[in-house]
């Protein structure tokens, strides 16, 4: 057993680690709100992008009408599909980009945090709050990394979208 | 040993800032949920949209830091009022046993663990902090 100096924290020990969960909670916290934003925007595109699909059915079979009856009629103006999901694909772009960067900096944190309460016994209270205060913190943001790398996924499948629009950021 | 005594509404104080952080709540979702419209609508960029939102949530993550510092604040109020304990050490007894409660609890061995506290000041806390927190 370790003597009670080595495990025991220092009144500054305690207020740099209080420092260093404070960092890494509020980084996890604006990482989720992204999170949720990111949600959002990737419904959108599902919704968008099955717009998209109905719009191309409905033109083509239109144009089929129109060549099988010889008419000329408002059917013959071919329209351009008015739903793209570029925009809120760009978007969901930068979303996850400022996701990555907050879950960095919270993990960045929470390690910190780790390293200096890792071992200690005393103050209980305080040491048990704080290990417990870590642990929620690494859960969370080991979700929010799972869901990050879902985000990612679902982007891969619309990357031809990415790739025509870059990832400008529209005024 | 001061006698002022502690305030006694702390349970009503409790609910008020309770419904507080409700509002707070309540008020970053419409925020996030108005973000997020714009934001489909191309009303506002991506960057706007995420200053906003995490704006919101800078301003209750400090909120919540002034919340716990003014709980902590109180105890420490408590704690001071008895024979020769001072903000540090008060700070220790509520580092070490996590409440006042706790506190109140403890034995004179149990508060010795405390580096500072010695016997004398351990009867002095058992004697003294359940007659305080009556008073709250």
């Amino acid at each position: 057993m370790k003597p009670f100096k080595q495990t025991h924290m220092s009144r500054e020990d305690r207020a740099f680690t209080e420092r260093q969960l404070k960092a890494a909670e509020l980084s996890l916290a604006r990482a989720e709100q992204s999170s949720d934003l990111a949600k959002d925007l990737k419904a959108g595109i599902e919704v968008t992008e099955q717009q998209k699909i109905a719009f191309d059915e409905a033109e083509q079979f239109r144009r089929g009408v129109q060549v099988s009856s010889k008419t000329s009629s408002a059917l013959s103006t071919r329209r351009t599909n008015p739903f793209s999901p570029k925009r809120p694909v760009s978007q969901l772009h930068q979303v996850t980009d400022d996701i990555t960067t907050h879950l960095s900096e919270a993990g960045y944190f929470q390690e910190t945090a780790d390293l200096k309460v890792r071992g200690m016994v005393t103050p209980t209270a305080k040491v048990r709050e704080f290990n417990k205060r870590v642990s929620e913190t690494g859960r969370k943001i080991e979700g929010l990394t799972e869901d990050l790398q879902q985000t990612r996924n679902f982007l891969g499948r619309y990357s031809r979208y990415s790739l025509i629009e870059g990832r400008q950021e529209e005024k | 040993m001061n006698s002022t005594p502690a305030p006694r509404n702390s349970g009503l104080q409790a609910i008020d800032l309770e419904l507080a952080r409700l509002k707070m709540v309540r008020e970053m979702r419409k925020r996030f949920d108005q973000s997020a419209e714009l934001l489909a609508l191309g009303q506002i960029t991506v960057s706007d949209a995420l200053e906003w939102i995490h704006s919101a949530t800078a301003v209750e993550h400090e909120n919540s830091i002034q919340e716990e510092k003014r709980k902590k604040e109180s105890q420490l109020l408590v704690l001071t009022k008895i024979e020769g304990i001072d903000t540090l050490l008060a700070e220790d007894l509520i580092d070490e046993f996590g409440s006042l409660q706790a506190i109140a609890q403890a034995t004179p061995e149990e508060l010795e663990i405390v580096p500072g506290i010695n016997k004398t000041r351990a009867k002095e806390i058992v004697k003294e902090l359940p007659k305080l927190m009556g008073q709250m």
